[in-house]
């Protein structure tokens, strides 16, 4: 099973790629929210990418 | 009717999840999956679980792997994803690691965190589940149907 996909591009507002979710982590402890686009701002923790399957 | 009263314990509320972390088995440019026997895929995975991980991926993985980097040594299967790189001021890029799950013990490293639940951790929902089947033909169709 497949999660997402490497040509896809985000347009604005876009919903992201089916199942595939990323957080912004303000610590390594933050779990939430889960969004559809890559963060563009600063996560002070990194970057946590989700994949849900099947999408 | 001992047994009934059993049975109907045992379908009581339960919720059940399996997680587990596990290590980088390997940083290639494969995907049995996506783009099988093709040598190198058009872009770079980090691999984690089994020693049968290779370019062409048939049958049953546990009748051809002995180790695996999940802390699970009886599952083989392969997890992978693509690798991110960050691109300096200069033009250079660096390939961003992934860090361990500071909700796992120590000593995963450089992985991923896997998780099999019916739902969530709060809740089984009204699927069954059931285990993956083993890579095959049938799931190279399956994604094609996906793609086409």
């Amino acid at each position: 099973m497949t999660v997402g996909s490497p040509t896809y591009s985000a347009a604005p507002g876009s919903k992201g790629n089916p199942g595939l979710r990323f957080v912004c982590l303000a610590n390594k402890g933050t779990r939430f929210p889960e969004l559809a686009n890559f963060p563009t701002s600063k996560c002070q923790g990194g970057i946590m990418t989700v994949h849900h399957f099947p999408r | 009717m001992k047994w009934l009263s059993l049975t109907l314990a045992l379908a009581g509320p339960s919720e059940a999840a399996l997680r587990f972390g596990c290590s980088t088995v390997s940083i290639q440019r494969l995907d049995p999956l996506v783009e099988p026997g093709k040598l190198p895929s058009a872009h770079l995975h980090q691999i984690v679980g089994g020693n049968g991980f290779n370019a062409t991926m048939e049958g049953d993985i546990a009748e051809k792997a002995s180790c695996t980097t999940c802390t699970f040594s009886e599952n083989f299967s392969n997890y992978w994803t693509a690798v991110m790189f960050f691109k300096h001021t200069n033009g250079s890029y660096k390939r961003v690691p992934i860090m361990q799950n500071t909700a796992l013990p120590n000593g995963i490293n450089g992985g991923m965190t896997i998780y099999y639940t019916q739902q969530d951790f709060n809740s089984n929902g009204n699927q069954k589940i059931t285990a993956f089947k083993p890579v095959s033909t049938h799931t190279h169709q399956v994604y094609q149907r996906e793609k086409s």
